[in-house]
C-alpha cells in the first residue's frame, strides 16, 4: 500500500515538475514561436482571400463616386513610423485607387514625425503611375495647431497653408486653381494612429459637413463605430486586415494582402497561447486545491 | 540579398533593436539614443521649414508684414520656461494658446455629447428581430454603461443590476479591443519581417 | 509682479477662450478677420512651442553628458551629435524627396521607430500566455469577444464557422457602440469641465513648472 503511494506521490511530483516548467517557460521561447509564426509564411503561399467588410466597401466607394464627380481627395497623412505597417498599406491602396482613376489627391499632415512619410508615399504611387507633382497631386506638408488649420481649411486652406511641403507658393501650382475648401473635395481620409481622427469630426464634419474617412491602427479602431451609427463617419478602415481587403477590392496585391498569412498565424499563435495558458493556470489550481486538502 | 547600403543599414538598425528581446545591451542602447537624437534633429528641421520659414521668416523678413512681430515676441517668450526667475513670460504665449481651448468646449458638446446622443434615441426599430435587438441594446446599453460610470449614488438593486448589465457590455467591448490590439501588434511585427526578408535578404517576394 | 505672472495669463486665456467660443456660435465676418489673424500666430507660436521641446531635450542630453559620474554619459553624446547632425544635413541638404535628410528619415529614423514598436507584439504574446486567465464571468466575456474578433480578424474564423465574422461584425456595432459611447460621453463631460475651469482661472496649475 505505502509502495503504491510512493508510486502516485512520484508521478503527481513529476507532473508537477513539468507542469512548473512550462508555466515559468523562459520568455525567449515565446519570443521565438510568434517570430516563426509570423516569418514562415512568407516562404509559403503569403496571399490569402479576404472579404471585404461594410466600412471599407463604403470607403471604396466614396472614391469611386470622387471619379465620377471629377472631384479631389483630400488625405490628412497623420501617422510616424511608429504605425506604419498598418497605415502605409492603407494609405498605399487609396493612393493606388486614386490615381487608377485618374482623382486628383491632396496630401495634409499634422503629426511630423510622418511629415517625410507622406510625401515618400505619394512619390513613391505617383511613379507606379505616371502622375506629376502639381498637377495629380499635392502635398501641403506639416503644421502644428490642428484644431485651428481644420477650422481655417473649411474656409480657405490657403490662410493656413501659404506654401506646400516643397516650400512652392500654392497659387502657382496649377492642380489648386478652383480649389478652396472642404467643399469641393469629395471625400476626406485621415490615416492615424492618434486621436487626430475624432479631432477631424470635431473641428470639422460637423462644422462643414463633409464626406469622412478615418483609417486608423487596429487597436483604436473599435473607440471609432459610435461615430459610424451616428453617421459622422462615411467609412473605418482598422489595421492591417483593412489595407488588405481595400486591395482586395482594388485587385492590386500588395502589403496588406501579403501580411494577412502571417497575421493569421499570429492570431492562431496568441489563440493558442491563451488555450494552454488557462488549461495550465487550471491545473495547477487543482494541484494546488488537492495539497490543500491532504494538508488539512 | 540587398546591395543597396542604405538598406543595410535599416536592417542593422532593426536587429539592433530586436536584440533587446535577449537583453537590453549596448547595441540596443545606443540606436535608442541615436534615434532620440535623429528625431530632435528631424523635428527642427521640418519645424523650420514647414512652419517658421513660410509662416514667419518669409512673410516679415522679406514682404514685410510687421504684424507677425506679435507672435515672434510670444515665440521668444516661450524660451522664457527655462529660466527659473523669469519663466513667468513664456506662460503668456501659453495662455493664449489654451484660450483656443474655448472654441473646443461647444464644438465638443455637439460632437461627443448631442450628436452622439441623438444617435443612440434615433435607432431604428424595424427589420426583423435582430435590429431590434440590436437598437434596444445601444439605447439601453449606452444608459446602462452610464449609470454604471455615474457614482453619486449606490449600485445596488435595479440601479446595481443595471449597473452590472452596464460593465458586461463593457467587457465585451474591452475583449474586441484586445482581438484588435492582437491585430494592431502582429501587423507592427509584420512590417519589420517583411522589410527583413524581402528587402534586406530578398528571400522572399 | 503677482500681476503679472498670474492675472495677465489669466485675463489672456479668459479673453482668447471668450473670443474662440463666441466664434463657435458667431462666424460673423468682422470675427473671422479677428480668427484669420490669431489662427495665424497660434500656428506660429505652435511652432515656437516645438522650439522650446527640442531645446530642453538638447539642455538634458547636454547635462547628461557632462555628468564624469554617469557610465552612461556617452550615449548622451551620441544623442547630441545625432541631433547636431540631422539638424545641419537638414539644412544643408533640405528636406524633399533627393537630400540625404530624407535618407535618414526613411533608412534609419524609420527602422528604429517601427522596430522599437514591434516589440509590443512579442510582449502581447508573452501576456496572453501568462496574464490572460478566465478568472471570473466578466474575464470570460472579455475572452470570449477577444478570441471571436481575432479569429474574424483570419480566413481560419470563416472556415471554423461561416458566421463568426458577422458575429464579430454585430459585436463591433452593437455591444461595442454602447460601450465606446458612453467612454466618450464621459471624456466629453471631463474635457468640457477642464477647459472651462482653465478658461475661468479655477484651475491655474497648467501656469506652473517654468525653470524646471
Amino acid at each position: 500500500m505505502s509502495i503504491e503511494n510512493n508510486k502516485d506521490n512520484n508521478s503527481s511530483n513529476k507532473n508537477k515538475r513539468w507542469l512548473y516548467t512550462i508555466l515559468n517557460l523562459d520568455k525567449r521561447i515565446v519570443y521565438i514561436c510568434i517570430f516563426l509564426a509570423i516569418a514562415l509564411p512568407f516562404f509559403l503561399n503569403p496571399v490569402v482571400d479576404i472579404k471585404s467588410t461594410k466600412w471599407v466597401k463604403s470607403s471604396y466607394d466614396l472614391v469611386e463616386e470622387a471619379a465620377q464627380k471629377r472631384k479631389p481627395i483630400l488625405i490628412g497623412f497623420d501617422y510616424d513610423p511608429a504605425t506604419l505597417a498598418e497605415l502605409q498599406p492603407m494609405a498605399m491602396a487609396i493612393i493606388r485607387h486614386a490615381f487608377s482613376k485618374n482623382v486628383k489627391v491632396v496630401g495634409i499632415n499634422f503629426l511630423l514625425n510622418g511629415t517625410s512619410l507622406a510625401a515618400d508615399t505619394l512619390e513613391k504611387v505617383a511613379k507606379e503611375y505616371d502622375k506629376k507633382y502639381g498637377e495629380d497631386y499635392v502635398f501641403f506638408g506639416f503644421l502644428p495647431q490642428i484644431s485651428v488649420v481644420l477650422l481655417n481649411f473649411g474656409e480657405d486652406f490657403r490662410k493656413s497653408y501659404k506654401k506646400d511641403y516643397y516650400g512652392k507658393d500654392l497659387n502657382e501650382i496649377p492642380m489648386l486653381k478652383g480649389l478652396q475648401n472642404f467643399d469641393d473635395f469629395h471625400a476626406v481620409f485621415c490615416l492615424s494612429g492618434t486621436g487626430l481622427p475624432s479631432t477631424y469630426i470635431v473641428y470639422g464634419v460637423d462644422r462643414f459637413k463633409f464626406n469622412y474617412i478615418a483609417g486608423v491602427t487596429a487597436v483604436s479602431a473599435a473607440d471609432y463605430y459610435p461615430y459610424l451609427q451616428s453617421g459622422q463617419m462615411k467609412g473605418l478602415l482598422g489595421g492591417m486586415k483593412a489595407a488588405a481587403e481595400y486591395e482586395g477590392l482594388l485587385g492590386k496585391i500588395s502589403d496588406g494582402m501579403r501580411g494577412m498569412a502571417s497575421q493569421s498565424w499570429g492570431h492562431i499563435t496568441i489563440i493558442a497561447f491563451i488555450i494552454i495558458g488557462n488549461i495550465l493556470f487550471y491545473v495547477k489550481k487543482r494541484y494546488e486545491d488537492e495539497d490543500k486538502e491532504k494538508k488539512l | 540579398m540587398s546591395t543597396n547600403p542604405w538598406i543595410w543599414v535599416g536592417a542593422i538598425s532593426t536587429i539592433m533593436i530586436f536584440t533587446y528581446l535577449w537583453k537590453e545591451n549596448p547595441l540596443y542602447r545606443l540606436a535608442e539614443h541615436v534615434f532620440v537624437g535623429i528625431s530632435v534633429g528631424y523635428l527642427i528641421c521640418v519645424t523650420w521649414f514647414n512652419v517658421l520659414h513660410p509662416k514667419l521668416y518669409v512673410p516679415l523678413f522679406q514682404e514685410h508684414q510687421w504684424v507677425l512681430i506679435i507672435p515672434l515676441i510670444m515665440s521668444i517668450m516661450m524660451l522664457f520656461r527655462f529660466s527659473t526667475k523669469y519663466g513667468w513670460v513664456s506662460f503668456w504665449p501659453l495662455a493664449f494658446l489654451i484660450g483656443f481651448s474655448g472654441y473646443g468646449i461647444p464644438a465638443s458638446i455637439d460632437t461627443n455629447m448631442l450628436k452622439q446622443l441623438q444617435a443612440t434615441i434615433n435607432v431604428s426599430f424595424s427589420g426583423g428581430i435582430i435590429p431590434i435587438i440590436t437598437a434596444l441594446i445601444i439605447l439601453f446599453g449606452t444608459l446602462s454603461c452610464l449609470i454604471y460610470f455615474y457614482f453619486s449614488f449606490p449600485h445596488k438593486g435595479a440601479v446595481g443590476k443595471i449597473a452590472k448589465f452596464g460593465s458586461m457590455l463593457l467587457m465585451i467591448s474591452f475583449g474586441a479591443s484586445f482581438g484588435y490590439t492582437v491585430m494592431a501588434r502582429i501587423s507592427l511585427l509584420i512590417g519589420r519581417v517583411l522589410f527583413l526578408l524581402r528587402d534586406w535578404l530578398g528571400v522572399v517576394h | 509682479m503677482l500681476f503679472l505672472k498670474k492675472t495677465v495669463p489669466f485675463l489672456i486665456t479668459l479673453g482668447m477662450g471668450i473670443f474662440t467660443f463666441m466664434y463657435y456660435f458667431m462666424p460673423h465676418k468682422m470675427m473671422k478677420i479677428i480668427w484669420e489673424d490669431v489662427s495665424d500666430w497660434a500656428i506660429i507660436i505652435g511652432g515656437g512651442a516645438m522650439a522650446v521641446g527640442a531645446i530642453s531635450m538638447i539642455r538634458t542630453y547636454y547635462r547628461k553628458s557632462l555628468n564624469k559620474d554617469d557610465p552612461n554619459r556617452w550615449y548622451s553624446l551620441i544623442t547630441l551629435i545625432c541631433t547636431i547632425g540631422m539638424t545641419l544635413i537638414g539644412f544643408i541638404t533640405g528636406i524633399g524627396g533627393e537630400s540625404l535628410f530624407n535618407d535618414l528619415f526613411i533608412n534609419v529614423m524609420i527602422p528604429l521607430e517601427s522596430t522599437m514598436f514591434s516589440l509590443l507584439a512579442f510582449y502581447i504574446a508573452s501576456a496572453a500566455f501568462r496574464s490572460f486567465r478566465l478568472k471570473s464571468f466578466s474575464a470570460g466575456l472579455l475572452l470570449v469577444a477577444a478570441i471571436i474578433v481575432m479569429l474574424a480578424q483570419i480566413p481560419l474564423g470563416e472556415n471554423i464557422n461561416e458566421n463568426i465574422p458577422a458575429i464579430s461584425s454585430w459585436i463591433m456595432d452593437c455591444p461595442n457602440v454602447a460601450a465606446r459611447r458612453a467612454i466618450l460621453m464621459g471624456i466629453s463631460i471631463g474635457s468640457v469641465a477642464t477647459a472651462l475651469k482653465i478658461i475661468l482661472g479655477i484651475d491655474k496649475s497648467v501656469f506652473s513648472g517654468a525653470g524646471k
